[in-house]
């Protein structure tokens, strides 16, 4: 049954099947060839999205729509360029440094990605960067979008996994910083080897303008984290208070949202959010027969074959997952695997709030490289750079994020000490 | 036959754009006002949750069809290049197919599933649940339409290509 199932669905999505269709026709096919009434499938759909904390997607999503609408990555690339643009390699740092205030404003890597290559790949070899490396850096730091919250992906495994949002999003925030870092640490690196120029030199005035003209933005990240830490609101709350906020700042502060925009922009956020949720739908007939396969079982008995050291055992998913990162769309593996990993994680003492950082960071890597690297494909694909010269200038940046993987998943306290402290 | 798929086409994508903005409009307004009584007003609103949750489902159900219409569905497409352009049309109508079976099972149990549920009432504002049940079939009509229309209008090949696809078709030409 299981292997039908997956089988089926291999296929579909090879002869390109929309993800959320392929899904659903494998899940049918096999619930008839079961003989079960098909009535389930459907019911199963509907009642995959009725969930109230999954409403936090759509705020969430048209927050960030409303902010990027409002012209904010041109905002955050001033300040960051005034920051640091004046170094050598600065260009380089203000990449990495914008790509994480925007992960404090967004919470898809996607759409971020989209914006920034558009920014910065320009910028960058303007200033005489190569063009591999300028898209490389871009996608790379493109990753910390749904590690630092807000993030719909930590939203999408704190439903499936029955988790804290909250905790999670505070449980993002260190191992962004250590992504992040590690990218610094890369382009420092380069810089030295291929010497890279400075931009303009530095100026308080600037820097003064730049960081007021952004602060209401940058406000946005501490309001969530806030919101969060008074423990009164939930993540729903936190996404609807989020949104607010980005409407007033865009319509009576920076003014650049006109009424009459309002309605394309909102029609936007909520098909973004349906484009992904709809997959949360039709998954839904898919995981149940997983579940009623056993899948988590044989899982389970499968990995505790080759060893009973947790350690051991999560480098091999993480193994796995990296593989399998590079073949799926990471939400859908989300929903899929996270019902079948869990109760493997619980038997071997691991937090499932580390473990969601773990899990995404490794799922975000794999949409860098080919056969199905999301993010690869945008930004080469935005950038007009070919997939060749892509992969070539991306291997530093997967080192040192697997790097970044490896340390977060072997200390937990860069998730979990946070957490505990503002619980 | 073809003026009047796409004519019907061109009014279900405007009714669908108006209830997407006003569906996520409302769940903003009523969310945030919720939040506002909640916790400024100390009144809490307590039948918002199962009213968000259906305006929730209607949207998500709404928002897919109408992402196939815009070409924002996620969909991979790698093999698709690869293979020769007679394979490569073989594999769409296979797909198109594929997505029409889909709409025909979530339309057929979909109508079925709601007529059961019809009697049922919600927990906290006692109505039906008809309301949620119906999203999936009246929206699966929508997105089969939408799928004719592009097999009609711009051929199959490129009925079920996605912008993700497009952003990325831009790198091959560069």
């Amino acid at each position: 049954m299981i292997a039908t199932l997956l089988l089926l669905l291999l296929l579909l999505l090879l002869v390109g099947v929309p993800t959320a269709y392929a899904l659903a026709a494998s899940a049918i096919a096999v619930i008839w060839l079961e003989g079960i009434p098909l009535t389930i499938a459907v019911q199963r759909m509907t009642a995959g999205v009725q969930s109230f904390p999954l409403l936090a997607i759509p705020l969430f999503i048209l927050a960030g729509t409303l902010m990027n609408a409002s012209g904010i990555s041109e905002r955050l690339f001033a300040l960051t360029g005034a920051l640091v643009g004046h170094i050598r390699g600065g260009m380089a740092y203000v990449n990495v440094l914008t790509n994480v205030f925007m992960s404090g404003i967004s919470g898809s890597s996607l759409a971020d990605c989209a914006a920034t290559t558009r920014v910065f790949v320009p910028q960058m070899i303007k200033h005489g960067y190569d063009k591999g490396f300028s898209v490389g850096l871009t996608a790379s730091a493109a990753v910390l979008a749904p590690i630092i919250p807000p993030s719909i992906l930590l939203v999408i495994y704190g439903w499936q996994a029955n988790v804290s949002i909250g905790d999670l999003f505070v449980a993002g925030i260190a191992p962004g910083l250590v992504i992040a870092t590690a990218l610094v640490v890369t382009v420092a690196v380069m810089t030295r080897l291929r010497g890279f120029g400075r931009g303009a030199a530095f100026s308080a005035g600037k820097l003064r303008d730049a960081f007021f003209d952004a602060s209401w933005a940058l406000l946005m990240p501490v309001l969530i984290i806030v919101g969060f830490r008074m423990g009164i609101f939930t993540a729903t709350e936190v996404a609807a208070i989020a949104a607010a906020y980005a409407f007033l700042v865009g319509v009576f502060v920076y003014r650049t949202l006109k009424v009459l925009e309002l309605p394309r922009v909102f029609a936007s956020a909520a098909r973004d959010t349906s484009s992904i949720l709809v997959i949360a739908a039709t998954a839904a007939p898919f995981g149940w027969i997983l579940s009623i396969g056993q899948a988590p079982q044989q899982l389970l008995s499968f990995l505790s074959g080759f060893s009973d050291n947790p350690m051991l055992i999560l480098l091999l998913i993480n193994i796995i997952l990296l593989v399998l990162g590079t073949f799926m769309e990471t939400l859908v593996l989300i929903i899929i695997l996270v019902p079948i990993l869990l109760p493997l994680i619980e038997t071997l003492g691991i937090d499932p709030v580390h473990f969601g950082i773990v899990m995404i960071i490794n799922l975000v890597i794999g949409q860098l490289t080919p056969p199905l690297g999301v993010l690869m494909y945008v930004t080469c694909g935005i950038s007009g750079t070919s997939i060749g010269q892509f992969m070539r200038a991306i291997k530093p940046f997967l080192v040192a994020l697997i790097i970044a993987l490896l340390a977060i998943t072997y200390i937990p306290a860069l998730a979990l000490y946070p957490t505990a402290l503002l619980r | 036959m073809k003026t009047l798929v796409l004519w019907l086409d061109d009014r279900v994508r405007e009714i669908e754009y108006h209830a997407l903005w006003l569906l996520l409009a409302a769940i903003f307004i009523i969310l945030t006002a919720t939040v506002f009584f909640r916790y400024v007003l100390g009144s809490p609103i307590t039948w918002t949750e199962e009213f968000l949750t259906m305006l929730f489902t209607w949207m998500v159900f709404i928002g897919a069809s109408s992402a196939l219409s815009t070409h924002q569905h996620i969909r991979i497409d790698i093999v698709l290049r690869l293979l020769p352009p007679r394979y490569a049309l073989a594999a769409s109508i296979v797909a198109v197919l594929t997505c029409l079976a889909v709409f025909w099972v979530t339309i057929h149990y979909g109508l079925k599933y709601a007529r059961t549920t019809w009697g049922d009432l919600t927990p906290m504002m006692g109505v039906t649940f008809g309301f949620y049940t119906l999203a999936l079939p009246v929206t699966s009509m929508c997105a089969a339409l939408h799928v004719i229309r592009a097999c009609v209008d711009d051929g199959v090949r490129t009925a079920l290509m996605s912008t993700i696809e497009a952003q990325a078709g831009e790198g091959d030409e560069a």
